[in-house]
C-alpha cells in the first residue's frame, strides 16, 4: 500500500493561493474543537495500531521477549541480529523471498505490460477480459489458495487430469520441493497481475492521443512503439508496478499457509511465514521483530535500487 | 485508439490476433471460478470422480445439486462465520468511512502548527506493511484485552492511512469558494463539514467504503491470528481451515464454502468497478 507519497510530489496541489483557513473563521475556539475532533479519532487509530507497533517492533528487536511472558524482557542489544546471521532457515526464507521477488518481476511485469497494451487497443472482447483478469483483486487470498491447492493435488487434481489427458507424465507440484516454489508464483501471478495491467493501463490512457497519431506518421509501431515509445513514457508507470510487485512479493503469506506450510522441506518457507513461525509457535517476539525490521530495511533497499535502475536505464 | 476506420488488412488480422488472446486471458482466468462453482454442485463423492479422467463432467455438474450448501451451514456452523464476517465488516466499513471524512477534511482544508508533521505521519502509516508489525499489533490489541473480540477484528483498520489520503485529495478538489461563502452566511465548522463538503464527498466515500469491504471481507492473517474462539473466527479462516496440508478435504463442502466467500464480492464488483477501481489506482492498494 504505497504510492501516495510519490503522487502528492506529482500533483501541484499545494498550488491554490491564499491557503491559510483561519482566515475565513470567526470563532477560533469552536474551530479549534471541531479540528480536533474530526482528527483525532485518526490520529490515536493511526499511533496505537500502525506507528505503535512499528517502534516497539524496532526495541523488541534487541530484546528477549516472550510472546507467553511480555512482562519477563532483558535487553540484549544486537544479539537477535546475530542470531539471524547463523540462522539457516532464515536465510533459506529469505533466498526464497528473493527468488520469489524476482520471478515476479521477470513474469508478471512484462506480461502485464503487453495485456494493458492490448486492452488499451480496445478490441473485441475487452470487456470481459478486464473483468476477468481483475477478478482476483476482490478475491481473498484464502479462497484463490484453496481452489489452487485442490487444482494442484497430485492423484486428482485438475491440472494433473490435463497433463494425463494431453498424454504427458503427471507432475508432484506442491509435494516436490523443487515445483513447490514456482507452482506458489504462479499463484501469485495470476492473483496480482491484474493490478499491475490497471496502472499500466492508467498510465497509458494518460498518454495524450497525438503522441501516438505522430508516430504512426513517422511509421513506428509494433514492438518498437512499445520499447521506444511507450516504455519511456511509462517510466513512472513501471517504477510503480515493479514497486507494488516487490512490496506484494515480501508480503506473501496465505498460500503458503493454506497450501504447503512453508515446505516440503523449507523449499516455500519466506520471511513473513518464518516470523510468524518465531512469533506464534515458539512464541519469540523479539526475534520476530529482528526478522520484521530486517525486512523493512530490505524491501527499502530494494526499493531504492530499483529506482535508481529504472532512473538511468531509461533516461533520454 | 481509433484507427478501425482506415483498416488495413494486416491490421485487421492483427487486430483478430489480440481478440484471441484476450479471450484465452479471460479463459485462464475466469476457469478456476467456473471450476469451484461447478464442482461445488456436484454430490462430494462425484467431485473427483468427474475429475480424471478429464471428460466433461469435469467441468459442469451432470446432475447439480445444493446439497454441499446446505451441509456447510447444518454441520460445520459456517451461518456462524458468516454472519461473524458481515458483522466485521459493516462496522468496519461504517467507522472508517466516519474517521476517514474527518480527517481527510481537516487535511485537505487546514493549515495548523503540527499539521503538515502529522499528515507526513499518516503517510508512513500508509507504507508500513501489515505483515511486518503484525506481532506487536498483536500484542497492542491483546493488552487492549480486543483479542476474540468483533472490535478486535475491525478497530486496527478504521484508521486506514490511505482513506484518509483518498479523501484528502478529494476535499482539495472541491473548490474552496463553496464554504468561503457557507463561513461568511455564518456556518460553523461543522455545519461546513456535513452541509458543504460530505455531500460533495460522495464518490470518494463510496470508494473509500468499498476498498474498506474488499480489504474487511477478505482479511486473513489477522482474524487467523487474533481470534482463537471458533464462533467469532470469520469465514476466510473457516475455509482455509477445512483443510489442512496433507489431509483429504470434504471436497465438495469446501467447494460450496469458497463459492460463498467470493462470489457475493464479484458481484458487488461487477456492478461498482469504476469507484473501486479508481481507488485502487489512486492509492496503490491491494485488496
Amino acid at each position: 500500500m504505497t504510492t501516495q507519497a510519490l503522487r502528492t510530489e506529482a500533483e501541484p496541489t499545494e498550488a491554490v493561493p491564499g491557503r491559510t483557513a483561519a482566515t475565513a473563521v470567526r470563532t477560533p475556539r469552536s474551530h479549534k474543537l471541531t479540528i480536533g475532533v474530526l482528527l483525532a479519532p485518526a490520529c490515536v487509530g493511526l499511533a496505537i495500531f500502525q506507528l505503535g507497533p512499528l517502534v516497539y517492533a524496532l526495541l523488541n528487536s534487541f530484546r528477549q521477549v516472550s510472546l507467553l511472558d511480555l512482562t519477563n524482557s532483558k535487553y540484549v542489544g544486537l544479539a537477535n541480529y546475530a542470531e539471524l546471521l547463523q540462522d539457516t532457515t532464515f536465510w533459506h526464507s529469505m533466498g526464497n523471498t528473493l527468488l520469489y521477488v524476482v520471478g515476479k518481476l521477470v513474469v508478471q511485469v512484462p506480461l502485464a505490460f503487453a495485456l494493458a497494451v492490448l486492452l488499451d487497443r480496445k478490441l473485441r472482447g475487452t470487456a470481459l477480459a478486464r473483468a476477468a483478469l481483475f477478478a482476483p483483486l476482490v478475491t481473498s487470498g484464502a479462497v484463490i489458495a484453496v481452489i489452487w491447492n485442490l487444482m494442484y493435488f497430485p492423484d486428482t487434481g485438475l491440472f494433473n487430469a490435463i497433463i494425463d489427458w494431453s498424454g504427458l507424465p503427471t507432475q508432484p507440484f506442491l509435494t516436490s520441493s523443487a515445483q513447490a516454489l514456482p507452482a506458489i508464483l504462479l499463484v501469485g501471478i495470476w492473483e496480482d497481475i491484474g493490478f499491475s495491467v490497471l496502472i499500466f493501463l492508467a498510465g497509458l490512457q494518460a498518454v495524450p492521443a497525438s503522441v501516438y497519431e505522430a508516430a504512426e506518421l513517422d511509421g513506428v509501431r509494433g514492438f518498437r512503439l512499445a520499447r521506444f515509445v511507450m516504455l519511456p513514457l511509462l517510466r513512472r508507470t513501471t517504477m510503480v508496478v515493479t514497486f507494488m510487485a516487490t512490496v506484494f512479493s515480501f508480503r506473501v503469506f496465505t498460500p503458503i499457509f493454506v497450501m504447503t506450510q512453508g515446505g516440503p522441506d523449507n523449499a516455500t518457507n519466506n520471511a513473513v511465514y518464518f516470523m510468524y513461525q518465531q512469533a506464534f509457535q515458539f512464541s519469540n517476539l523479539g526475534y520476530a521483530s529482528a526478522v520484521g525490521v530486517t525486512v523493512i530495511v530490505l524491501v527499502a533497499g530494494l526499493l531504492a535500487l530499483q529506482a535508481r535502475l529504472l532512473r538511468t536505464d531509461l533516461e533520454y | 485508439m481509433a484507427l478501425s476506420s482506415a483498416a488495413t488488412p494486416g491490421e485487421r488480422v492483427r487486430r483478430r490476433l489480440g481478440s484471441v488472446v484476450l479471450l484465452a486471458v479471460t479463459v485462464v482466468f475466469f476457469f478456476p471460478y467456473l471450476w469451484m462453482l461447478a464442482s461445488s454442485l456436484k454430490p462430494t463423492a462425484d467431485v473427483f470422480k468427474y475429475g480424471f479422467p478429464l471428460s466433461w463432467k469435469t467441468f459442469l455438474p451432470p446432475e447439480p445439486t445444493l446439497a454441499n450448501y446446505a451441509t456447510i451451514f447444518s454441520e460445520f456452523g459456517f451461518g456462524r462465520n458468516l454472519l461473524n464476517s458481515l458483522i466485521v465488516v459493516v462496522c468496519q466499513v461504517v467507522l472508517t468511512i466516519v474517521v476517514c471524512a474527518g480527517a481527510g477534511f481537516v487535511f485537505g482544508r487546514y493549515r495548523f502548527r503540527g499539521s503538515r508533521v502529522l499528515f507526513a505521519l499518516v503517510m508512513v502509516a500508509s507504507f508500513i506493511p501489515f505483515e511486518v508489525v503484525m506481532v506487536p499489533m498483536y500484542v497492542v490489541t491483546r493488552e487492549l484485552r480486543l483479542t476474540d473480540t468483533y472490535a478486535g477484528l475491525f478497530l486496527p483498520w478504521v484508521a486506514n492511512a490511505i482513506g484518509i489520503f483518498l479523501i484528502r485529495q478529494s476535499v482539495q478538489e472541491i473548490p474552496r469558494s463553496l464554504d468561503e461563502a457557507a463561513a461568511i452566511d455564518g456556518a460553523s465548522t461543522w455545519r461546513t463539514f456535513v452541509q458543504i463538503i460530505l455531500p460533495n464527498l460522495r464518490p470518494a466515500l463510496l470508494t473509500v467504503g468499498l476498498i474498506s469491504a474488499v480489504a474487511g471481507w477478505n482479511q486473513f492473517l489477522w482474524p487467523l491470528i487474533a481470534v482463537q474462539d471458533p464462533n467469532k473466527q470469520v469465514v476466510q479462516v473457516a475455509i482455509a481451515t477445512f483443510t489442512d496440508p496433507g489431509q483429504l478435504p470434504t471436497w465438495g463442502e469446501l467447494f460450496a464454502a469458497a463459492s460463498v466467500a467470493a462470489v457475493p464480492l464479484l458481484v458487488v464488483f461487477l456492478f461498482l468497478q469504476r469507484y473501486y477501481i479508481r481507488g485502487v489506482v489512486t492509492s496503490g492498494m491491494k485488496g
